[in-house]
């Protein structure tokens, strides 16, 4: 039967029929000519390519089996068994444990603890409603943890919730912790966790280095019922914590139909939000209403509606989320919609390391450094502070520390207190002769240049052996250490002075001052941005805001570089660069290595080497000379440069722009990682100095210090501040200086001289 | 006038309630807003050669199916796998001597389609689809083929109500629903709006006029308790269905979405759900799926996201609240609630916007 058949066959005469009832023949008729030929048509459209059934067309049948009835209407057969409603386990989740500590090494949500003896602290936000009964931690120990006397101490808002074994070796593992009544509040909670780790076969420095527990973040916390009988801010800061953890995007959704407010409601909402938690930076990601399950059930969103009355309320969202739901009315600053609600209130904007003044003792206290009794064998303490900006010491001038501590007797041997200045060392105490008795004052004279302006740190690090070191430790815990709070600091005076270096402007960035060129898009995409743009949220608001340009690989020559000669292909290789790939070698090395017998050459040719040798000497030293003289900066940040790998490097090379900071970042790089490096350097010290800082694969900042960068006198010469402004000018270049002062001096005795002779000459 | 200054400038319909501008500001343009949406569904449903597969009934492709794949793709504005799934199925399942669809096809049989009897919610959406390609995509050869469905649907499945002879029903087939005593009719067949719009672009006064009925059966249904799966109709009125589920289960969760796309959310039928969802639902879990429907005992759930969709659409209609307990679209969810939920997203757009997810 053809096609055209059948369609006269089976569509004309029903139409005709449908339309002799009703009533309109006429209609009817052109009816039965469009669906002639709209077979004919559907058989043509989409180029001509409907294809004809499979199988003949058939007789229709007469009657339906009841067997296919049933199989066509079964009601089980949209049926699925759902594991939501049978799985306890998603009945609840967890407001989770926020690290506080950034320079813990974190992957995804799980963070490692490592070392004998370590206090953490963690914020926990709670909600009165909520019914929080357990505070859970989940763990899991290295192998060399002796889980009988390895333990994890917690107390929450000081206080003691009890001590538990770390039993969990192999995998997580679950420890719960019953909470008193009345020992949580609303809104933010204190925990602090103490890790005692003993090694099942060694004792020492060497044996701490292999004690570890990481902790889940995501699975540690308070246990939330998720049939809440009512939701608001609190328990919207707990789902914002959880969805957070693991550097989760939380989602704002429809902030577009806020049409030209939605930028500053965007900026608003990832900085106060930010302010508002504490931990790692929140990130956030921009959707439209309707969106695709994202992995893992979302615990916190926010949602704006454009209204005609603004507000802010908390609903659970259909998927079980935790929504901030922003009814906004046109002409609403997000300020006054969260005015008045003090969870939302800005908490941590100025958290900074404590500022130091020059010639006034401080004590460890103000530092935040508090008597601590240690009794481990090994242990590392940062403390971080602030010097003021317009501080500058270049000279030999000292500063001093006041310690007061004190060590057990009969220390081993070999036991020592080793102190450093921004990792640099300046003092090790012995541990193993004398003790028992306090010390006091015992003063440390260290060289007040190796501090900077901005940020400093100073290190303690303890090392007591093992005695004996090849047997697990003993049990006792009696301290061996104490630093006490009472030592103090002292700082030498300095004019106000500065000197370039991306320190002062690396501090003062915000989250408005990302920059971005047509070409950035080639290396930072917007969630790029917007991940950058929440570490940076925490800032304090500054005068004179700076700027941090993100530039593509491909655009390395907009970088400024002022007087310096920066070689691009060094610069692409310090970030493309994997860091399997070690530091480039040099290429003499190179071919010595691959010719076997090259090395034996210069002994054939003893007299050619020596002379070789020699020669080589002589410009090697006269190029030292040159460069302390005239230093060239080029060359050695280029040498310095093939050193260097890493994630990301910030440069700010030239000094007339001394509020700008460049920042390239590695093809493959995490951006989470290079954003939680931004904001732990900027809470804890040790980020980017000097005119070139490279973030390194392990998640630490590598500077270098141009040695040609001059100091800058901000106020005017006086006959106070002339010996110190005079001496930082000739310290940042001594040799210039002096061979500056040695012609001076030449040049003067010429003219004595000649004075001399020429007032000794017999006129004739 | 800017949009957002009119939405300022209109009087609100209450605290809550969106001007029209506001609609628009909340809606854009689907087609894009709802991109990842329907790419989601598509790579999850949808095989590369137009195939819209149901994994729990046997892998099966069926009439209902390709209509609403093809439907959604005109409200995607995806004419390329409308095509592909318009060329599937009228290959595989148009091999009736009429203009309906076979109801299914099952992969790796010998007879794929051993069943040629229709199924009339499939045909229905099919033309409706079919309609909406026709001014989506410009091109009448669509609506050509709608109108052979039309025709052949107000023919075969569209018949005087017993002992209503001014009313209309709708069939769900062609064969196996008119018994001696009854005729059994499935509510969740009834789609106002699709009927209406198909009556008035093929012509078809017929379906506009049992969109009418329907509306009106629904009503009566709902009078007594929820609107039941099956129902069987006889000269002296509306009784359970004594063969098929008469319970409010997974048919007829597409009642009230249906009547609330159709711009009735005030219907009965509606707002019976609707209070149901209300005392059950808590949002992030499970939902009910299968209801008594005097009593409103909840007889089964589901926590797949397409059926709280439904729930949250539902409330959302009944409480005229801004903003609805929606979650976002999964792919890890079976055929049947992935594709209500994105219905419920194209109700939403259509005739809610304020319901958008929360």
């Amino acid at each position: 039967m053809s096609r055209a058949t059948w369609m006269l066959q089976t569509g004309v005469v029903p139409a005709f029929a449908h339309l002799r009832r009703a009533g309109i023949t006429l209609i009817g008729c052109l009816l039965v000519v469009a669906i002639q030929t709209a077979h004919a048509a559907a058989q043509g459209v989409s180029d001509g390519l409907i294809p004809l059934p499979e199988s003949a067309v058939q007789e229709l049948p007469s009657s339906v089996s009841p067997t296919e009835m049933l199989e066509r209407f079964d009601p089980a057969r949209r049926v699925v068994t759902s594991e939501d409603v049978v799985n306890p386990e998603l009945q609840y989740w967890i407001s989770p444990l926020r690290l506080l500590d950034l320079g813990y090494p974190m992957r995804d949500s799980v963070t490692r603890i490592s070392g004998e003896r370590e206090w953490v602290a963690f914020d926990v936000y709670a909600s009165a409603g909520a019914d929080q009964q357990i505070l859970r931690l989940s763990t899991v120990s290295g192998i060399n943890n002796l889980p009988e006397r390895s333990y994890l101490r917690v107390s929450l808002n000081g206080t003691d919730l009890g001590r538990r074994n770390l039993e969990h070796v192999e995998s997580f593992g679950m420890i719960d912790f019953a909470l008193p009544p009345d020992v949580l509040v609303p809104g933010r909670n204190r925990v602090q966790i103490e890790f005692r780790q003993h090694h099942r076969i060694y004792c020492g420095p060497e044996a701490s280095f292999d004690l570890w527990t990481d902790i889940d973040l995501s699975k540690s916390g308070l246990i939330v019922r998720r049939d809440l009988d009512a939701v608001g801010v609190e328990t919207f800061l707990m789902a914002l914590a959880a969805q957070a953890t693991g550097v989760r995007p939380v989602e704002i959704r429809g902030l577009d139909s806020l049409g030209s407010d939605s930028e500053s409601w965007r900026r608003f909402l990832v900085g106060r939000l930010n302010q508002v938690l504490s931990g790692a930076p929140v990130v956030f990601r921009f959707d439209d209403y309707w969106t695709a399950e994202s992995v893992g059930r979302a615990h916190a969103r926010i949602t704006v509606l454009p209204a005609a009355q603004s507000r802010m309320r908390f609903v659970i969202g259909g998927d079980g989320a935790i929504v901030m739901v922003l009814d906004v009315a046109q002409g609403t600053r997000p300020e006054d919609l969260l005015a008045g609600i003090p969870q939302f209130e800005r908490r941590y904007e100025d958290v900074r390391a404590p500022l130091v003044m020059p010639e006034r003792d401080i004590a460890f206290a103000e530092l935040g450094a508090k008597t601590e009794d240690f009794s481990q064998h090994y242990a590392m303490r940062n403390h971080v502070f602030r010097l003021p900006n317009d501080w500058l010491v270049l000279t030999a001038a000292k500063a001093r520390i006041q310690l007061d501590y004190a060590f057990a007797a009969n220390l081993p041997e070999g036991a020592m207190l080793l102190l450093s200045v921004n990792g640099t060392a300046i003092r090790l105490l012995p541990l193993w002769q004398g003790g028992g008795a306090p010390i006091d004052a015992f003063p440390i004279d260290f060289e007040a240049r190796l501090m900077h302006p901005g940020t400093n740190v100073l290190t303690f690090q303890m090392f007591v052996p093992g005695n004996p070191a090849d047997l697990p430790c003993p049990s006792g815990e009696s301290p061996v250490l104490q630093i006490s709070e009472t030592s103090t600091l002292r700082v030498p005076y300095s004019p106000a002075m500065v000197i370039p270096d991306m320190d002062l402007a690396f501090a003062t960035l915000g989250a408005d001052s990302l920059r971005k060129n047509e070409l950035s898009a080639r290396a930072f995409s917007d969630m790029d941005m917007l991940t950058l743009s929440a570490a940076l949220s925490r800032s304090r608001e500054a005068q004179y805001p700076s700027v941090l340009h993100l530039i593509a690989i491909d655009d390395l020559a907009s970088i400024p570089t002022g007087h310096h000669r920066a070689d691009r292909r060094l610069l692409e290789d310090t970030v493309l660069s994997g860091p399997e790939e070690g530091p480039r070698s040099d290429d003499n090395t190179g071919t010595m290595s691959q010719d076997p017998f090259l090395a034996r050459r210069p002994a054939s040719q003893p007299f050619a080497a020596f002379l070789n040798a020699g020669w080589e000497n002589v410009l090697g030293r006269l190029q030292w000379l040159r460069d302390r003289v005239f230093p060239n900066s080029g060359d050695q940040l280029n040498a310095w440069l093939t050193e260097q790998r890493g994630h990301a490097v910030l440069f700010q090379l030239d000094p007339d722009r001394p509020s700008e900071i460049w920042m390239l970042r590695s093809p493959d790089s995490d951006i989470h990682s290079i954003a939680l490096a931004i904001a732990s350097a900027r809470a804890f010290g040790g980020g980017p100095k000097g005119q070139v800082s490279v973030l390194t694969h392990e998640g630490h900042w590598i500077n270098w210090f141009a040695p040609d960068r001059r100091p800058v006198l901000l106020e005017p010469w006086s006959r106070q501040n002339f010996r110190a402004a005079m001496g930082n000018f000739v310290s940042a270049r001594p040799i210039f200086y002096t061979i500056l002062m040695l012609g001076i001096a030449l040049l003067s005795a010429l003219v004595a001289l000649r004075l001399v002779i020429s007032t000794r000459e017999h006129k004739t | 006038m800017k949009r957002r200054d009119f939405l300022a400038c209109a009087p609100a319909f209450g605290a809550m309630m969106l001007s029209m501008p506001a609609q628009a500001a909340l809606q854009g343009d689907l087609a894009q807003t709802g991109r990842a949406v329907w790419e989601s569904w598509k790579s999850a449903f949808l095989s590369s050669d137009g195939r819209v597969i149901d994994g729990l009934q046997q892998q099966s492709s069926h009439s209902e199916g390709q209509g609403y794949g093809m439907f959604l793709a005109t409200v995607f504005d995806d004419a390329a796998s409308f095509r592909q799934m318009y060329q599937w199925t009228e290959r595989h399942l148009a091999i009736r001597p009429d203009a309906l669809l076979a109801w299914r096809w099952l992969p790796g049989q010998a007879n794929p389609v051993p069943d040629r009897n229709n199924a009339t919610d499939g045909d229905l959406f099919y033309a409706w689809a079919l309609v909406r390609a026709a001014a989506r995509f410009r091109d009448r050869s669509y609506l050509e083929r709608a109108q052979g469905i039309a025709a052949a649907l107000a023919e075969t499945c569209i018949l005087p109500m017993p002992g209503r002879s001014d009313q209309l029903v709708l069939l769900p087939a062609t064969f196996g629903f008119q018994h001696d005593s009854h005729l059994s009719l499935n509510p969740s067949y009834y789609m106002p709006l699709a009927m209406r719009e198909v009556a008035a672009a093929t012509g078809t006064p017929a379906l506009a006029a049992c969109a009418q009925s329907g509306e009106a059966l629904l009503h009566e249904i709902a009078r007594e308790g929820l609107v039941p799966d099956w129902v069987d109709v006889t000269p002296s009125g509306l009784r359970a269905s004594e063969a098929l589920s008469a319970n409010a289960g997974y048919e007829a969760l597409r009642v009230p979405l249906f009547l609330i796309w159709s711009r009735v959310p005030d219907h009965m039928a509606v707002r019976r759900m609707a209070a149901v969802y209300e005392r059950t639902v808590q949002p992030g879990v499970a939902v009910p799926t299968v209801i008594e429907p005097l009593s409103g005992v909840v007889l089964e759930s589901s926590a797949d996201p397409g059926y709280q969709a439904l729930a949250g659409l539902t409330v959302c209609s009944s409480q005229r609240g801004l903003g609805a307990t929606i979650p976002p679209f999964s792919p890890d969810q079976p055929y049947y609630p992935a594709t209500l939920q994105l219905f419920a997203v194209v109700a939403v757009h259509e005739t809610l916007p304020e319901c958008v997810p929360l």
